[in-house]
């Protein structure tokens, strides 16, 4: 005969909140224009800033 | 400009590279970033964050075996990336070693804590899961992330099986 209904323990619900985490560094150093352009031009620092000075300026 | 495509250096000029990789991330194209990684790294092998970019693309691809090789591979590029070799030791199921390189670390950041208590929760460690999760969430508000709900139902999943075992 099929047997009762009886209540089990469900399974509880676990979220894998650490891959919501998982992302790229800040990249934003490596996404400066090395042409400059409109705004600092050689002064945009960092090593945009060292190549330029000894590269196309002056 | 003499200054457009390469400087004096022969340094190549990755920064469109890296224009795309943000796009592709905003995308979750994962594919398609892993591509440009490769581009990138060809020309700078050494460039740690293409690196970093790479491992997290594989994760995201679900290619755990392939980051940690990379890793195995690159040793003083991948030392820095302590959350990225845990969680792909963690989905590959290896939660001993996940733990172990986690509790390497003197102090660990917030996203480090919550792969910890998932690591923790994964190896039946529910009452040391559940108290990193209480503290997890004293140091986190709802202005930190959209997560709060989630992260409560992680708690009471820790907090139900330990009363199961006692």
């Amino acid at each position: 005969f099929p047997p009762n209904f009886a209540p089990i323990p469900c399974k509880p619900l676990f979220f894998d909140l650490a891959r919501e985490r998982l992302e790229f560094p800040n990249l934003n150093d490596r996404l400066a224009t090395p042409s400059g352009g409109q705004q600092a031009g050689g002064a945009s620092g960092g090593w945009l800033g060292g190549w330029l000075g000894w590269g196309g300026k002056k | 400009m003499a200054s457009s495509k390469k400087s004096g250096s022969g340094e190549p000029d990755t920064t469109g590279l890296f224009h795309d990789l943000v796009k592709f991330q905003g995308n979750g194209e994962f594919d398609k970033a892993l591509k440009t990684c490769n581009k990138i790294l060809n020309v700078r092998p050494k460039d740690a964050s293409a690196f970093h970019c790479k491992m997290v693309c594989l994760i995201q691809t679900d290619k755990f075996e392939a980051c940690l090789q990379q890793m195995d591979e690159h040793e003083a590029m991948a030392a820095a990336l302590v959350f990225e070799r845990a969680y792909a030791l963690y989905r590959l199921n290896r939660s001993a070693p996940a733990l172990a390189i986690l509790n390497q670390k003197k102090t660990l950041n917030l996203r480090e804590k919550e792969l910890k208590a998932q690591v923790l929760y994964r190896m039946e460690e529910f009452e040391a899961s559940f108290n990193l999760y209480r503290d997890i969430m004293k140091n986190t508000s709802a202005d930190d992330d959209d997560f709060e709900t989630e992260r409560l139902t992680n708690l009471s999943a820790a907090a139900v099986q330990l009363d199961k075992d006692s």
